[in-house]
Parts: structure tokens; C-alpha cells; sequence
């Protein structure tokens, strides 16, 4: 017998002589807000995302959103920017970086490294938490890359459409869920981020930004 | 029965020499009260907060019962459907294979350095000694389990690793090892660790993290965390492993919901922690990040024992969420370390001895009031108490062969005195005697000092404690006198 | 009412004045109590060290005379003074078989410990007691985890002329008894206690109260040995009082 089938018949051995039969559970339904509007969600999300240190700025197009990453960037002093390759953040990008060098999803590692901050969107959005989902390497999809970019920096802004915001985790990951069906599989990562990267490994004393950033920033576009 | 398993670097049966010391050590209680207190304080509180925790508690343990009475079917689901995303899938009956497994994966890939996310079941099996001998630079990347890994010492707390540390000592360590001056507060300290830490995420040749769940419909695993070193653990080296027990799987998708509100506010207090990270399978398209090659090492280490009673199977419910360990007051006066075994605390007490052989861990079950702090947080509902007694009858029927020196005393010693204890108390007469000679013994242990100081089980007793003088007359005497004085 | 007492070996043999005290409330409330001289301990002292088959021997005797008590003496309920022994005659069940066990369970819906009896059978929160001074309550693990007894005890004590009740942060916190923990790890057992106590002789009170004797030894076993005055009294002793007070 190879260890596989060894261990799956000890298993089942031992379930035999337990006596127990099998108690199966049935799937239950989406967990839901119940009746929320969309500016209920935006609200919800808003502040859970700045009660775990987060902030979420909420504009109205892309236009606003240009100034609202200018002031971050201005705010960050001198460097490098990093950014995924979807339309959008290529555009904002391109407005607000002033006098930031930028670098690519498809720069080497150690300039993005470097970066101190990271542009991406994020898929969904999800109000109870304040946490953004980012699917990467879905191939049906084919979304720009943001496993790095939202990761390396220490900053990190998603843009986010309001449209997208979801209520529960539970309404996440059926959205996750329903880019799996079939033959298709899961994207090979979803992230759910929420807030920026904490520790409290020393003496419980909370400190923002250990490995992944130390900022989150949402950009929330409501009109679009 | 069950425990012929293994845990690397076992030393609970010494529990009778390491918890007297460990009351001793004054620094690591503050540390404890410290840490413990405020944890499960941020605990109580989070969970106060939700309206359905009962139903979300029952909905859970009926998941977990569900895996258990259908593992076998639920781990083939996992394999295939792993199978089917490009994720290789290993079996490993012992830790020595799944030690083999990791570092022949590791040997066939050139790997000289491996970056690691805090995980139990590798301390378990000792894997960061069998990655160095194989040639491999384990580093740890979790910042509690690298000042855990650069102290040379085992964490203390499943998730909090070095709970039993101040920061001063943090401070010291710290300069000690990387031979500079160092920050006085948290933040700079944390920061030293990062820049630290970033070159070894940069230069790895491998990732290796446990896996919180495993997901049986989808084939994939979740990891969640704070500080993002499993991000960047699980996205960085071309290679990752996570190695996980056998229990961890899960049957659909949506059942992450359930556990992903209990397990972040269970732990640490938090709604949800800062990062999950589901994992489906290698990168797909060549254009993308993260790793070109995913294992995952599935470890019995006796674990299906366990599955031979419905009593002890819950045992693998366990989610490690560490909220058993910060109510419990036996771990809040004695730490992690003086179990003598990676797992400590209540959950420690029970999942210990049935890994490695009740032989190897008796003292444990009876480290405990039965207060049942721990079955009441338990967000699985484990009935720790339950369990902790099952294995204490266990001690008691399987004879020697089933305890240490220490526990195989205590159980002789006891079992003569329940003996008597049992033929006195099956006759209103002799309960009657054996009651008046206990009352007596009690008067002579506080009037005569020798009496106290020697009369065996007693001793334990009047050592910190003074007894109160005991009455002259039972409750029963008393009564039957009332009951004369109504009559006349 | 007929009500079956269960003492329990602990109070028989060292707080007699517990169980007189006890009596004299169920009276008070218009109980007739039949306490059968026969009954001994529980069997929780063994079933708690691993030593089931001792245990088993002395818990099915309680069963059957409690048994024996409801079915020819018309006893309606089983009191007990001590949440730990009503927590065990609870789960009785598990211990026993066949027979005893089915006797066991009938056993178990009928028995109650004293303050949720008072409340949540009788519907009597004001025992017409009068004691003057200031305690804290300790909720026994037993009765607190295993019966859900919280608020009862407090309802009595709130109605209680004169007294006043203030309540610890560590209230719920295991007092280190544990039976035969506390004498095989006394180490353990009295940094339990002492984490309780450095916050009780901090709240300025007379008397800290509780439902279960083996609590209570600890309790005050520490803290007369700390040279504390507070005292460890029983819910049963305060609710018998007519005005003593501390
Ligand atoms: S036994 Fe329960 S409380 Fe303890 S770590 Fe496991 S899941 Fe958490």
C-alpha cells in the first residue's frame, strides 16, 4: 500500500469503529446585509476600512481621483511608484505622478522593491470590513497583475468602483466562487486585504506595516 | 488506542519540574498576565459584539463534524480537485516522511534558502532542524517566530509565539544577535525586523507555510495573517510547500465564511485579520506572479486516531485560534513553555498527548481545574473538559504503560485512597467513620504542625492555605437532632 | 412542595451550618425538605481523577436513592446546595449504563441547585433575608458553565436587606480548586486564587459569596493564610440571615 492509501484507509477504519455515520451539512444561502443601497455600502465600507487604520477617499470620476493620488504621492516625498497595467491606473498614473519615477508590474523585483508605493484596482469591495479582493493570474479574466504592485511598496492605493462593493464576505467569496464554476478554476490567488499590515508580536503593542504595506488607501469611485 | 504519533523536541513528561519554575520566573508572569489578559479582553469584547456567535459556534462545529465523519472522502476531493489546478499533493504518515517529502522537494530545486510563515504543524516535526541538515537556510518570517527562531528557543503560544517576552527583552535579543544598537520602542524594533527580513524574501528559493483551510470542492488552501509576510511568502519563491494536517480540510467554499468570522475575532480580538490569502494552484499564465510550483504535504501523524471516538475527534476541530490558551488560567499562571510541547495550553493538554502516546504527555490532562474557561470560548465548541477527562480515565485504565513516573505515582497513590474512598462511601455507616476520621485528621492538622506537614495528600493542602477548624458535628447529626427537638 | 436535599459529602462533613442554612431558606419558602440520611457523596471526586469505576459505584447509589425519592417519597425536585454536585448528578448519565442511566437522567431533570431553584422554580427572588455589609459574588464554574446559573444568585442578592453587592472583574475566573488539582499542583491552584484575591481585597468588601463549599475552603483558606479579614460565605448562609450582617 502506498502512505495515501495507507492513511485514507486508517481514517476510515477508525471512523468504522467510531460508530459515527456521516453528518452531512447542506451549503446555506449567501449571507447578505439585507436591504442596503449602494450608498449604505459605501458608507459601511468607509468606515471599517478607517477603523483598521485604512483610509478611503471617496470621489465622485477619475478626474478626482487624479488629485486625490497627487496628494498622496506629494505626501510621500520623493521616489518611485509602482503600477499594474489596467487602463485606469494607467491613465491616473500618468496625471498624477508629477515628478515620481514609475515603474511597471513588469519591472524586475528589486525595483519593486524599491517602490514606495503601488497603484492597482481592486475586483470587489467588501462594506462589512472595509476589505478589498484582489484575484491575480485569472486567465478568463485578464486583469493586470497586481499580486507585487499591491504588495512590495509601502504604500498602496486600489481603486475601487462603488458598483463593486459588495455587503458580506460571504457575498465576496460567492463572487469568487462563481469564476470557478464549471471546468473554469479559482484564479490561482485571491487576496482579501484589509487595512494596512499589522503586528503585535512585541509585547502586543500594535504597529502598522511589517511585511506588506504600511498604508491602504482606497480610492472610491462612486459615479462610475 | 490512539498517540503513536510524534512532536519533535517532546519534553512534557518533565511538566512536574518546567511549571514550578515558570511560577518562579517572575518576568515571564507579568509577561503572561499582560498579554493574556489583554488579548482575551479584545476578545470577550469583539465577540459581544455578534449578534449570531451561538448560531455561528453551532454552524461551525457541525461543519468540523461533518469532515470528521467523511474525512477520507473529503481529502480524495481535495487531491483531485488540487490535482486538477496543477497543485501536487503528498501524503505523510509520519513527520519523518513529511520531512523527506519537503526536503527532497527543496534538494531537487537547488533551494539553499527557504522563507518560512509561522506554522504549528512544521514545529511539530521539526522541520527547520531537517531543511538545515538537508542544506537549506529556513528563516522564519512572522515576526513573533523570528524573534522566537533568533533566540533559539520554541514559541510559547500558537499565535502569539513570543508572548513570553517584554520588549525590553526583545530589545536585548535583538541587539545581541544582529550586534548593533537598537531602537527603543515596538515600531523601530518591528522595523529592524522587516529590513531584516525583505533580502531573505527577495533571495528565496522556496516558501513554506501551513494552511489554515483547505477547500475539498475547489482544491485550494487559505492562509490568513496580519503582517503580510505570507503575501509575500506564497508570492515570491518559484517553489511553494504548505504543509498541513489532515483534519484542516473543509468541504465547500462558502463554509470560509463561518470560520473566517470566528477564527480573527477567537484569536486576536479582530473583526477579521488584516490579509487571507486563498491559494488555487501555481501561477497560470506566464506573465504572472507568484510561484511556478505549489505542494502540499498532507500529515497524519496519528491524527486519524483520534477518529476512532467521537470524544477524541473533536479534537481535530480545532481551528489554533489560541483563545483556549489566553482564558485559561492555568496557562495564564504558567506559559506556554512549561508543557513541554508545541501545543500548549488547554488545546496543547489535549491534542498532545493523543499525537505522541498518552505515555509521553499523562501529567497534561491533570494539569487542569475543569474550570471549562476554555470549552466556553472554544469557537468550535470543543468540550476541552470532556476530553480532558476521557484522556485522565485513560491514564487511570491502561495502567503504567499509559503515564510517566510522575503521573504513575500520583495514579497508584489515588487509586488506593478512591478505593477505600469508594467502599466508605457506599455505606451510610462507614461514610459516617470515614467522615469523622477526616474531621479529625483536619483538627490535627492545624493544632499539631507535624500532622500537617506530613499527612500525605494534606500537605498539598495546608501549604498556603489555612484550614478552617472543622465542626464537631456532620450536617446529618445536626439534622437528626432537629428532627428529634420538632418531634418532642 | 416535597423537596429531596442533597447535601453533598463536603458540606455534610464540613459546612454543616451551609446545609442547615439552606434548609432553613427551602422552609422558609414553604418547602418541606426530606434530607435522607442514607445518601453519601456524589462520586465526582473519583469521575474528575480518571477513576470511573470507583466513581460509578458510589454515583449510581446517589442515583438510586434519589430515584427512590422522587418515585415513592413524591419528591418534585432535588435541591442541591452546591452547583459542582448538581452539575455532576447532571451528567450522572454519562457515567452510568443501561438502567442507571435511563434513572439517572430522570434524576437529572429534577435536580436544581439552591439558587435556581429559588428562581427559576419557586419565582422567588426576595427570601425575606436581611444581612448587613459588602460582598462580592464568585461564580463557580459548575454551576456557571455547566447549569448557566449568572444571574440568579445575584437576583437573590440584590433583594437581600442591607447588603450590598459589587461585582469583581474576576468574578468568572476559576478560584484553583479543581479537587485533586488543588493538592497535586498546589502551586498552580494558589496563583489562581491569588489572581482573584489581589483584586477582592482591593473592593473594600466583607465577605465574598459563592454556591459551591470546595470554592469557598480555597477562598478562604487563602485568604486567611494572606491574613486578609475578608470572609468566604455561602449563598445559603446570607439568604438564611434574619440581620447578623458581618
Ligand atoms: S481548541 Fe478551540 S479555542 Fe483552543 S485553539 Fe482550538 S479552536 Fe481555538
Amino acid at each position: 500500500m502506498t502512505t495515501r492509501e495507507d492513511i485514507l484507509a486508517r481514517i476510515r477504519g477508525h471512523i468504522d469503529a467510531s460508530g459515527v455515520s456521516p453528518r452531512p451539512t447542506e451549503p446555506v444561502a449567501v449571507r447578505t446585509l439585507g436591504n442596503v443601497t449602494q450608498d449604505d455600502l459605501v458608507e459601511e465600507f468607509a468606515q471599517q476600512l478607517e477603523g483598521v487604520a485604512g483610509c478611503c477617499h471617496r470621489v465622485g470620476t477619475l478626474d478626482e481621483a487624479v488629485t486625490v493620488l497627487a496628494k498622496i504621492i506629494a505626501e510621500s516625498g520623493e521616489g518611485m511608484l509602482a503600477r499594474s497595467s489596467e487602463t485606469r491606473v494607467i491613465d491616473l498614473v500618468e496625471q498624477a505622478a508629477g515628478a515620481w519615477e514609475v515603474a511597471t508590474e513588469q519591472s524586475p523585483r528589486e525595483v519593486l522593491l524599491d517602490c514606495a508605493i503601488g497603484v492597482t484596482t481592486a475586483s470587489w469591495g467588501i462594506a462589512e470590513h472595509g476589505t478589498i479582493v484582489m484575484p491575480s493570474g485569472d486567465a478568463d479574466l485578464d486583469r493586470e497583475r497586481t499580486r507585487l504592485v499591491a504588495l512590495l511598496p509601502l504604500v498602496h492605493v486600489a481603486i475601487l468602483r462603488a458598483s463593486d462593493l459588495v455587503g458580506t464576505i460571504s457575498e465576496a467569496i460567492a463572487r469568487v466562487s462563481s469564476h470557478g464554476v464549471g471546468d473554469r478554476p479559482l484564479p490561482p490567488t485571491v487576496t482579501f486585504a484589509t487595512g494596512p499590515s499589522r503586528t503585535a508580536d512585541i509585547q502586543q503593542e500594535l504597529v502598522l506595516g511589517v511585511h506588506g504595506p504600511h498604508a491602504q488607501h482606497v480610492i472610491l469611485l462612486t459615479a462610475e | 488506542m490512539s498517540g503513536s504519533g510524534s512532536i519533535h523536541h517532546l519534553k512534557s513528561r518533565e511538566f512536574s519540574t518546567l511549571y514550578p519554575s515558570a511560577l518562579e520566573n517572575v518576568e515571564l508572569r507579568g509577561a503572561l498576565a499582560f498579554g493574556t489578559k489583554l488579548v482575551s479582553n479584545r476578545r470577550d469584547n469583539t465577540v459581544a459584539a455578534v449578534d449570531d456567535w451561538q448560531d455561528l459556534r453551532d454552524r461551525a462545529s457541525a461543519i468540523k463534524a461533518d469532515v470528521m465523519s467523511n474525512l477520507d472522502h473529503y481529502l480524495e476531493t481535495f487531491e483531485q480537485q488540487a490535482q486538477a489546478v496543477g497543485t501536487h499533493v503528498h501524503w505523510a504518515s509520519t513527520p519523518a516522511e513529511a520531512r523527506s517529502i519537503i526536503t527532497g522537494i527543496a534538494q531537487q530545486h537547488g533551494a539553499s534558502l527557504a522563507v518560512k510563515s509561522k506554522s504549528m504543524v512544521s514545529e511539530e516535526i521539526g522541520l527547520n532542524e531537517a531543511l538545515e541538515q538537508s542544506g537549506v537556510r529556513p528563516v522564519e518570517t512572522d515576526l513573533g517566530e523570528w524573534i522566537v527562531q533568533i533566540a533559539n528557543e520554541t514559541p510559547s503560544h500558537i499565535v502569539a509565539p513570543a508572548l513570553h517576552r517584554s520588549r525590553e527583552d526583545v530589545r536585548e535579543l535583538f541587539a545581541r544577535v544582529l550586534q548593533r544598537p537598537m531602537p527603543e520602542d515596538a515600531e523601530g524594533l518591528t522595523e529592524v525586523a522587516r529590513l531584516e527580513l525583505r533580502q531573505a524574501f527577495a533571495d528565496a528559493d522556496i516558501g513554506i507555510s501551513g494552511a489554515n483551510f483547505l477547500v475539498a470542492e475547489t482544491g485550494s488552501f487559505l492562509v490568513l495573517e496580519n503582517e503580510g509576510n505570507i503575501r509575500m511568502t506564497t508570492s515570491l519563491p518559484r517553489v511553494h510547500i504548505a504543509l498541513v494536517g489532515i483534519e484542516k480540510v473543509l468541504p465547500r467554499l462558502s463554509d470560509l465564511d463561518v470560520f473566517l468570522r470566528l477564527i480573527g475575532r477567537s484569536g486576536t480580538g479582530q473583526k477579521l485579520t488584516s490579509y487571507q490569502t486563498l491559494v488555487t494552484g501555481p501561477r497560470r499564465r506566464a506573465d504572472d506572479d507568484g510561484p511556478d510550483e505549489i505542494h502540499v504535504v498532507l500529515l497524519d501523524n496519528s491524527r486519524s486516531s483520534l477518529l476512532g471516538n467521537a470524544v477524541t475527534a473533536q479534537t481535530l476541530g480545532c481551528i489554533r485560534c489560541g483563545a483556549c490558551l489566553n482564558t485559561c488560567p492555568v496557562y495564564r499562571q504558567i506559559g506556554g513553555h512549561a508543557y513541554g510541547s508545541v501545543y500548549p495550553g488547554p488545546i496543547g493538554a489535549i491534542l498532545t498527548p493523543q499525537l505522541a502516546g498518552l505515555h509521553e504527555a499523562s501529567q497534561l490532562p491533570f494539569a487542569s481545574s475543569l474550570c471549562g474557561a476554555c470549552r466556553d470560548v472554544c469557537p468550535v465548541k470543543i468540550d476541552i473538559p470532556e476530553v480532558l477527562l476521557h484522556l485522565r480515565a485513560r491514564s487511570v485504565e491502561e495502567g503504567p504503560s499509559a503515564r510517566d513516573a510522575v503521573t504513575n505515582k500520583k495514579i497508584r497513590q489515588q487509586g488506593g485512597g478512591f478505593r477505600m474512598w469508594s467502599w466508605a462511601m457506599r455505606s451510610p455507616w462507614r461514610y459516617r467513620m470515614a467522615g469523622r476520621v477526616a474531621r479529625t485528621m483536619a483538627w490535627l492538622a492545624i493544632r499539631v504542625p507535624l500532622v500537617g506537614r506530613c499527612a500525605g495528600p494534606l500537605r498539598g493542602w495546608t501549604a498556603g492555605r489555612s484550614l478552617p477548624s472543622p465542626p464537631r458535628r456532620s450536617f446529618r447529626s445536626e439534622m437528626a437532632r432537629r428532627r428529634s427537638e420538632r418531634r418532642s | 412542595m416535597n423537596v429531596a436535599f442533597f447535601a453533598s459529602c463536603l458540606i455534610d462533613q464540613f459546612r454543616p451550618d451551609v446545609g442547615l442554612a439552606a434548609v432553613d431558606v427551602l422552609e422558609r419558602c414553604g418547602c418541606t425538605v426530606i434530607f435522607d440520611e442514607r445518601q453519601t457523596c456524589c462520586g465526582q471526586p473519583a469521575f474528575n481523577s480518571g477513576h470511573h469505576a470507583e466513581a460509578r459505584d458510589v454515583c449510581q447509589r446517589a442515583i438510586h436513592l434519589l430515584h427512590e425519592q422522587v418515585v415513592q417519597q413524591g419528591c418534585e425536585a432535588i435541591v442541591c446546595p452546591s452547583g459542582s454536585c448538581a452539575a455532576m448528578l447532571h451528567h450522572a448519565a454519562g457515567l452510568l449504563q443501561g438502567d442507571d442511566a435511563d434513572m439517572a437522567a430522570s434524576v437529572a431533570s429534577h435536580v436544581h441547585e439552591l439558587g435556581s431553584f429559588l428562581v427559576d422554580v419557586l419565582d422567588r427572588t426576595d427570601v425575606e433575608a436581611d444581612w448587613s455589609g459588602r460582598v462580592t459574588w464568585h461564580d463557580a464554574c459548575h454551576g456557571l458553565r455547566d447549569l448557566g446559573i449568572r444571574d440568579q444568585p445575584r437576583l437573590l442578592l440584590n433583594k437581600v436587606r442591607g447588603l450590598e453587592l459589587v461585582e469583581a472583574t474576576t468574578c468568572d475566573r476559576c478560584c484553583g480548586f479543581g479537587g485533586t488539582f488543588s493538592v497535586s499542583m498546589p502551586g498552580i491552584s494558589l496563583a489562581m486564587a491569588d489572581e482573584k484575591l489581589d483584586e477582592l481585597e482591593g473592593l473594600g468588601v466583607d465577605a465574598v459569596v459563592s454556591g459551591d463549599v470546595s470554592c469557598l475552603m480555597q477562598l478562604e483558606g487563602r485568604l486567611r493564610d494572606r491574613g486578609s479579614s475578608i470572609r468566604g460565605l455561602h449563598l445559603a448562609e446570607i439568604l438564611a440571615s434574619r440581620g447578623a450582617g458581618s
